[in-house]
């Protein structure tokens, strides 16, 4: 039978415009982490570590992982980097959680981190298409807004997606960043502010995308015995689920469909018994706004093509169906690549233990799913979490 | 035969109203090859008309000869590759010579010889500095012909000549044309060629049409050792395109073809450095294709404002260096020449057992997993799945230049006609135009410059809505 695995500790960096770097970063993410422990948390016990990063900009491409060694309890610990796009964070966590099921260690640690705006613009554009296709899309002059931008554009022509649907997720996830201490924007926006402003990528204008965000967060993952040593409202990992599909998005089956989220979200939900209609609060990977319509209909909270009307009903705010990204998301909580997929799994132990901040707690939150997506669909993982 | 003249163009009193001359006397306006096109492009958009007016399959090609004096070493091969004419020995035929005249009498040789067709193809973008008066009537296109042993038109008669020895042509080392010091040394070259020409029997007024270069005026009435009738003279292209250097000649003959009767005799000249050809066509009738080119020269041009014109010309200095060297998402100039014809031929594969078209080609489907896929030439033409608008600062940095000079460009996810899907960026046309479900063809065009090198790529060209 295999062994449950629970979340027992988690610590972030505030997310945005970091004074240091990746190594400090990681640091302080990890510091938090163990002491976020309600009962404390021996560092020495951690026997495998995973390091999700793109290494953005380049400074540390190998070996990252063996920056653990600044942390005098992370000595000599197992560790590797963990890379796949922006799905690293989320992949760290699932093999974090797979070496704890496996019995490789009784407690496993998953950081994510990422640091980008240390880059002079020119080098920040040519890093931030390095995960999309380089031989095809690159090619042709797309960036990732681009890429993004064509899939949003197939989902108006085909379902009639409007960019007031888009705009009213930046609206809702602005909101909610004004309210978490953590996010790297803390203003709300307006539907009007958000559609006047300038075009990035059409129908995609600068708030429908996802800015360069520094930032770092981890989590403790702990065999069931090991668990209770730390804390007595442990956060148990119901599922873990990843996938993978065509690199370019236009080889894949649709531009409007990750077939990577839907596969994932099928395996996630099977896993852990459960329907998309029992989810209560959701971290869903929105990149670009259609990123998180797209995840809506491909995780199955809203069929296909109804992702913007879902959105415009406020089935996604607090109160709805489901609250999705009440961390304010990628859009305004901030998207360190390599840190995201980490950072989600942060918000749903806090929002599941009932830690959130005011006006952004989904209130008696019992079973919680975070969705992290690397590129433009290339990677997914899901990972469903309960009370 | 076939011609590819560009969509841009510059007005001469654009260049007066912005510099206060225009040295060009004659020309009053000139074809502006745009930002993503050049000699090659231009060569290629004409060969591949040329072929689609013979329906004949590049395949069958002997030879492809590029005549040019702007282009870099190479541009031939790239050209064969755009055509789906890998299997052809690709020649260039460079400034120094006569470009045109050596391409033309090679092709014929070589076509007498073996019975097998070849393509000669001209084609020019000469640039020049923007301060010199040799700059102001340098224009753009591109020309074709097929030749081929039992042709239409057939070459009864030929010389040449040859002029100094240190004439290294009009084109210096950075690329760039610059005025004579002196006179121009093709004159003395061209007068020779003519005369030797006339001594074989085919003096000038034996000629029905007099063809050649207009540089800008017609090269043979200035030179010929004898008054010309003008009469015989085509009707003037470069009033309209400026100098088109190599394709001039070419674009002369295409003028001339469209007037002339069957059993015409047709004298094609051309100069270039201190080389000189003459060649005595006889025409049996039309060659296939060469119908409408008067039309197309014109045709009502996209006229450019003065700094549009020094954008497109890539007069003006490169905003950044970042474009030269990647420093990250990177694919390697081998790499680039591994996959160019895949890239410019546009190679596809059918699987055998679930009918599936990819672009690339796949060796194993991705769908169903049988392995040796059927390996073809697919059609260069489609259906825009999606389209989207990269605006400023949405571009990789690659094309951060030309998204400086020329504005925000459209790229979209295209659905071939044979099948596949493919992404190109979207050329020769408004991006704010382009809607799902237009049709579009794909033509080669300049991507960027990185590491001294030119990459040339597939770019879409939707059809015209008037």
């Amino acid at each position: 039978m295999a062994r449950r695995v629970f979340l027992v500790a988690a610590g972030s960096t505030r997310y945005g415009e970091s004074p240091v770097g990746v190594r400090e970063m990681v640091r302080e993410a990890v510091g938090a982490c163990f002491g976020s422990a309600d009962k404390g948390l021996d560092g020495r016990l951690v026997r495998e570590a995973f390091v999700g990063s793109l290494g953005f900009g380049g400074g540390q491409i190998g070996n990252l992982a063996a920056a653990l060694n600044d942390l005098a309890a992370l000595r000599l610990v197992s560790a590797r980097r963990v890379e796949n796009a922006c799905a690293s964070g989320g992949f760290a966590l699932r093999d974090a959680v797979m070496a704890v099921k496996a019995g490789a260690s009784d407690m496993a640690l998953a950081v994510g981190v990422e640091r980008m705006n240390d880059q002079p613009a020119t080098r920040r554009r040519y890093w931030l298409g390095v995960s999309g296709d380089t031989e095809w899309e690159r090619m042709a002059g797309l960036t990732f807004p681009g890429v993004y931008a064509l899939m949003a554009a197939r989902h108006m022509h085909d379902f009639g997606t409007t960019p007031e649907d888009l705009a009213a997720v930046a609206v809702k996830n602005h909101a909610f960043g004004a309210l978490n201490p953590k996010a790297q924007f803390r203003r709300p926006v307006t539907a009007e502010a958000a559609l006047a402003s300038p075009m990035v990528a059409s129908p995609f204008t600068v708030y429908d995308c996802c800015s360069t965000t520094d930032g770092a967060a981890a989590v403790v993952v702990a065999s069931e015995e090991a668990a209770r040593a730390v804390t007595d409202s442990p956060v148990e990992v119901r599922a873990s689920a990843g996938s993978s599909d065509h690199l370019a998005a236009h080889e894949r089956a649709s531009l409007t469909r990750l077939d990577a989220t839907v596969r994932a979200g099928r395996d996630a939900f099977a896993q852990a018994g459960a329907a998309p209609a029992d989810i209560d609060v959701a971290e869903l990977h929105d990149c670009f706004t259609i990123a998180e319509i797209l995840a809506l209909e491909d995780l199955g909270f809203a069929d296909k093509g109804a992702g913007g009307s879902f959105t415009r009903e406020g089935q996604s705010a607090l109160g709805g169906q489901v609250a999705v990204n009440t961390s304010g998301g990628l859009k305004a909580k901030g998207h360190p690549l390599g840190a995201t997929g980490v950072g989600q799994a942060y918000e749903l132990f806090r929002q599941l233990r009932q830690e959130a901040e005011a006006g952004r707690q989904a209130a008696g939150a019992e079973l919680a799913l975070a969705h992290n997506v690397g590129g433009s669909g290339a990677t997914c993982v899901v990972h469903i979490f309960a009370r | 035969m076939g011609w590819a003249l560009p969509r841009l163009a510059v007005k001469a009193e654009e260049y007066v109203r912005a510099t206060g001359q225009f040295a060009a006397r004659g020309v009053q306006e000139k074809t502006v090859a745009a930002f993503d096109e050049d000699e090659v492009t231009l060569a290629a958009d004409a060969g591949a008309r040329a072929l689609a007016a013979a329906r004949l399959d590049p395949g069958a090609l002997r030879g492809l000869n590029m005549a040019s004096v702007g282009a870099q070493a190479g541009a031939a091969t790239t050209v064969a590759l755009a055509l789906g004419a890998g299997a052809a020995h690709a020649v260039d035929y460079r400034g120094g010579g006569p470009p045109l005249g050596a391409a033309v009498a090679a092709a014929c040789e070589t076509a007498e010889a073996t019975g097998h067709p070849v393509l000669v193809v001209a084609s020019d973008a000469l640039r020049g500095p923007v301060d010199d008066p040799a700059e102001h009537g340098l224009g753009a296109a591109g020309a074709a012909l097929l030749v081929t042993k039992s042709a239409p038109v057939q070459l009864v008669g030929s010389a040449f000549a040859s002029g100094a020895a240190l004439e290294t042509g009009r084109v210096s080392s950075d690329g760039l044309v610059r005025s004579w010091v002196g006179d121009d040394p093709s004159a003395p070259a061209l007068r020779l060629a003519l005369t030797r020409l006339a001594a074989e029997g085919f003096e000038a007024g034996s000629f029905d049409s007099l063809c050649g270069p207009e540089r800008p005026g017609p090269l043979v009435a200035m030179h010929a050792p004898e008054p010309v009738d003008p009469a015989a003279l085509p009707a003037a292209v470069a009033v309209r395109t400026g100098d088109t250097g190599a394709a001039s000649a070419a674009l002369s003959l295409l003028s001339a073809l469209e007037k002339a009767g069957g059993g015409a005799q047709v004298l094609l000249a051309d100069a270039e450095g201190a080389s000189a050809a003459a060649l005595a066509l006889k025409c049996a009738a039309r060659p296939a294709g060469s119908d409408g080119f008067l039309g197309a020269v014109s045709e009502p041009r996209t006229h450019l404002a003065w700094h549009a014109y020094l954008g497109h010309r890539r007069y003006l200095p490169d905003p950044g260096p970042t474009r030269t060297v990647s420093e990250g998402a990177y694919l390697s100039a081998a790499q680039w020449e591994e996959t160019l014809e895949v890239r410019l031929g546009l190679l596809m594969s059918r699987c055998r057992g679930c009918g599936g078209v990819r672009h690339p080609p796949a060796e194993a489907c991705p769908e169903c997993g049988a392995p040796d896929g059927e390996l073809f030439r697919g059609r260069p033409a489609g259906t825009v799945h999606a389209v989207t608008r990269i605006g400023r600062g949405g571009a990789p940095s690659e094309f951060a230049a030309q998204q400086a000079l020329t504005g925000e460009y459209a790229v979209a996810v295209v659905d071939l006609d044979d099948g596949g899907r493919t992404v190109a960026q979207v050329t020769g046309a408004d991006p704010r135009t382009v809607r799902i479900g237009d049709h579009v063809t794909l033509h080669v065009r300049r991507l960027f410059e990185q590491e001294g090198r030119v990459r040339y790529g597939l770019k879409a060209l939707p059809a015209r809505k008037d």
